[in-house]
């Protein structure tokens, strides 16, 4: 997988912005906790639209994912909270409720949010000279 | 910053590089722990032991380790007393949004069900070793969670360090199809075994009785760390009759100047 491997650096590190240059830390996952959590909501979803491919064909599961798609996109600028309401409607979302909901949440953070103009680049793809980790936007 | 709440693994390599230069970290309170169920005529009993340990410290004398689940569901709590908490606490709410959403009662298998999944999830990092008992419109349930997510169901069932010795008791004394007072006196004992027996479980024993008719919580039902003896004729000593070997009085206000200010205003 790629936890393992070290990514390629396609552009030069800006050490001002990032620090010194350290490709085993952002490679590496930091607990096996973290792996677990990154890998289980995919995995399932990737195991349920299998299930359903086998069960009803390749048209549902893909008219199902453009639902989604449609849904995932009604946001808020980025860097506000989305709700996405119709998008935890479709996918079951609506009545979970898990360690996300209550610990570490991103309006108690002491860390100030990276700026909205910053983020903005980054979706519209605006800005490919400083990587988006720079400004402290996730990958 | 992140998007969404969660962990934050930030500092995990951090305390992982201290410990392996020699720092100890502090460690986490554990539940050694009696708890157990049974499954009588018209319910279900669950019991604990109020025991919390951290390390070979009891951390707390008198914990609470039934946790609510639903009015109808209730579920006892062995392993990192955090995680056991949190485990519930989680399953309790979700559980409370279906029922927003469903109305009906919550039933028994959809708890263990999510409790499973979520600990199955996790591969055993979140350390909860449950048992959990309930009465739906199936009648009476009693489950036993694993910490890796395997699931037992059983008319009695005992988890935790004291776990054999409150098993023990349970198979010399299970009948089928016990009264209320029938099974709440044989929880009683076997929670007591692990209280006098196991190290780990200690202090007081709390019983919840679930039935059709409701849940009755009876928190410390038997009270067992008073003192049985008490000495008749206390050796009593004088004041003074302790010698003072040396005595070193310290003038404080010979480096201390003390000003007295102005009264700090309090409205504008």
């Amino acid at each position: 997988m790629e936890a393992t491997s070290l990514p390629f650096q396609v552009q030069p590190h800006d050490a001002l912005r990032q620090g010194l240059v350290t490709l085993k830390d952002g490679a590496a996952a930091a607990h096996p906790v973290e792996t677990i959590q990154k890998m289980a909501g995919p995995a399932a979803e990737a195991a349920r639209y299998d299930m359903l491919r086998n069960l009803y064909g390749t048209a549902l599961p893909a008219r199902m994912q453009i639902e989604r798609q449609i849904l995932d996109r009604v946001e808020r600028l980025p860097g506000l909270p989305s709700s996405k309401l119709g998008l935890e409607a479709l996918t079951g979302g609506l009545e979970d409720f898990g360690f996300e909901c209550y610990l570490g949440l991103p309006a108690d953070s002491e860390a100030a949010p990276p700026d909205l103009h910053s983020q903005m680049e980054q979706r519209l793809g605006l800005a490919p000279g400083t990587k988006p980790m720079a400004r402290g936007l996730n990958m | 910053m992140a998007q969404a709440g969660g962990f934050s693994f930030d500092l995990c390599k951090r305390n992982e590089f201290l410990e392996a230069r020699g720092m100890k970290g502090p460690g986490f309170t554990k539940t050694g722990t009696t708890i157990a169920g049974v499954i009588f005529k018209d319910g279900v009993v669950l019991g604990a032991d109020t025991r919390s340990t951290a390390g070979t410290t009891v951390a707390d004398k008198n914990c609470e380790k039934i946790h609510y689940i639903a009015p109808n569901i209730y579920c006892c709590g062995a392993g990192t007393a955090a995680d056991t908490e949190n485990v519930t606490g989680m399953v309790a709410s979700q559980l409370e949004l279906h029922r927003y959403a469903t109305g009906t009662q919550s039933r028994v298998i959809t708890a263990m069900t999510l409790l499973k999944s979520h600990l199955f999830r996790y591969q055993g990092h979140v350390s909860a070793a449950l048992v959990l008992g309930g009465v739906d419109f199936r009648g009476p349930h009693l489950f036993t969670v694993y910490p890796h997510g395997s699931t037992d169901s059983l008319p009695f069932c005992t988890m935790g360090s004291g776990s054999l010795n409150a098993m023990a008791v349970f198979e010399a004394g299970y009948k089928d199809d016990m009264s209320k007072e029938e099974a709440m006196e044989l929880v009683a004992r076997a929670i007591r075994s692990g209280v006098m027996n196991d190290l780990g479980s200690g202090s007081n024993v709390d019983l919840c009785i679930i039935s059709k008719e409701g849940v009755e919580y009876k928190r410390n039902h038997e009270y067992l760390q008073g003192k049985t003896y008490e000495r008749q004729f206390p050796q009593r000593f004088a004041a003074g009759s302790v010698p003072v070997v040396r005595e070193r009085v310290y003038d404080i206000r010979k480096a201390v100047t003390v000003v007295e200010g102005e009264p700090m205003e309090m409205e504008s």
